[in-house]
């Protein structure tokens, strides 16, 4: 296998923000490193290796090393201004998928939050009026 | 008429499919070497030819070389058009080669002075434009000598990248996960070796690698 080169990262990258939003990703295993720079040049390396060595059967330090030989290689034949629409397809699709699971996300968080709100109103009811009370509000 | 212009490509395509053989050298030399036998005049752009299916199918079939008609644009020079330059345009050029042809062409019939900026821009980008197309008919030809593909599937890609989001959680949450990672490893050696101030402590390592964490932003590897 090869290089996955410049349509490569970009579509590696642009699942990483969809899986690891930059809004729900803490940075301080990395810091001072941004989650940008992270993802450039420690997390896509690392899958383009990994994802390499098991094109080629072998291990991902194999492919490391195919990944290197190949650099060239994947970015002349796969660069970024390519005719290939099959990228901008991708990123479309992993942007509709990460807007899709922040909102769910959010519903997630606001319905969790309104329980909690919920549970403490049903104990100060509780506290203040007794279980019968406390019961009818739930 | 036509059977000289076809003639004269594919000589132009011969040429060029011996030198894209060489795996690495200069385009420009290349280039030269390709049209050494080709006049220094510019060559005006190919007038329009007709296509096989303006011609009877019978004909078509008859004449074999009638087919390379097809991947001919008649809008498309066999070379470069820039001045100086004799590259020469790729036999299938890209999408985005063909439509900057097309605005050349919009812009000579415009009417406008030739010496005039967008035209002059316009043949940069053809030129440029042409270099890397040839160079990546040249690594082409390396992939298959190499045995590495020379088509992505990026949709694949995607997948396999969201099957591994188990494996690269750590790498996000704990600090202690990277240790195994190479290219964590690799990126700590490369700013160690040139932060020997920052490893005698002299200068905070956030602050002394600003600069370097800028630079860095605009860098694409991989």
């Amino acid at each position: 296998m090869h290089s996955y080169g410049q349509q490569g990262h970009i579509v590696i990258k642009s699942t990483l923000n969809r899986l690891f939003p930059a809004s729900h990703t803490p940075t301080t295993s990395f810091t001072p490193l941004s989650l940008n720079l992270f993802n450039d040049f420690v997390v896509i390396p690392f899958v383009a290796m990994t994802l390499i060595g098991e094109d080629i059967k072998s291990s991902p330090e194999e492919g490391y090393e195919t990944m290197r030989r190949s650099a060239d290689f994947g970015e002349r034949v796969f660069p970024e201004d390519d005719d290939n629409s099959e990228v901008d397809v991708i990123v479309a699709d992993n942007d509709r998928a990460a807007a899709r699971e922040k909102k769910d996300r959010e519903k997630r968080e606001m319905t969790e939050a309104m329980k909690e709100v919920k549970e403490s109103l049903v104990l100060k009811v509780f506290l203040a009026f007794g279980l019968p009370c406390a019961r009818r509000s739930l | 008429m036509r059977a000289s212009q076809i003639k004269g490509k594919m000589k132009a395509t011969s040429d060029y499919e011996e030198s894209s053989n060489e795996e690495s050298g200069d385009d420009k030399t290349e280039s030269n070497t390709a049209t050494a036998s080709s006049s220094n005049i510019r060559p005006k752009p190919r007038p329009a030819q007709k296509s096989v299916a303006e011609t009877p199918p019978s004909q078509s079939k008859e004449n074999n070389k009638a087919t390379i008609d097809d991947e001919l644009d008649p809008n498309i020079p066999v070379q470069c058009p820039s001045y100086n330059c004799r590259d020469i345009v790729p036999m299938q050029p890209s999408k985005i080669l063909a439509d900057l042809f097309r605005s050349r062409n919009e812009l000579l019939q415009s009417g406008k002075d030739p010496a005039k900026k967008d035209l002059m821009r316009n043949e940069y980008d053809i030129c440029m434009r042409i270099t890397a197309e040839r160079s990546r008919a040249r690594y082409h030809a390396l992939g298959k000598r190499e045995g590495w593909p020379v088509r992505l599937n990026l949709t694949n890609l995607r997948d396999r990248v969201l099957m591994m989001a188990d494996n690269l959680r750590p790498l996000y949450n704990d600090r202690s996960s990277l240790d195994d990672v190479l290219t964590w490893e690799y990126l700590v050696d490369d700013v160690g070796d040139h932060s020997d101030k920052n490893r005698a402590g002299l200068v905070p390592f956030s602050k002394s690698h600003d600069s370097q964490m800028n630079q860095l932003e605009s860098v694409r590897p991989g």
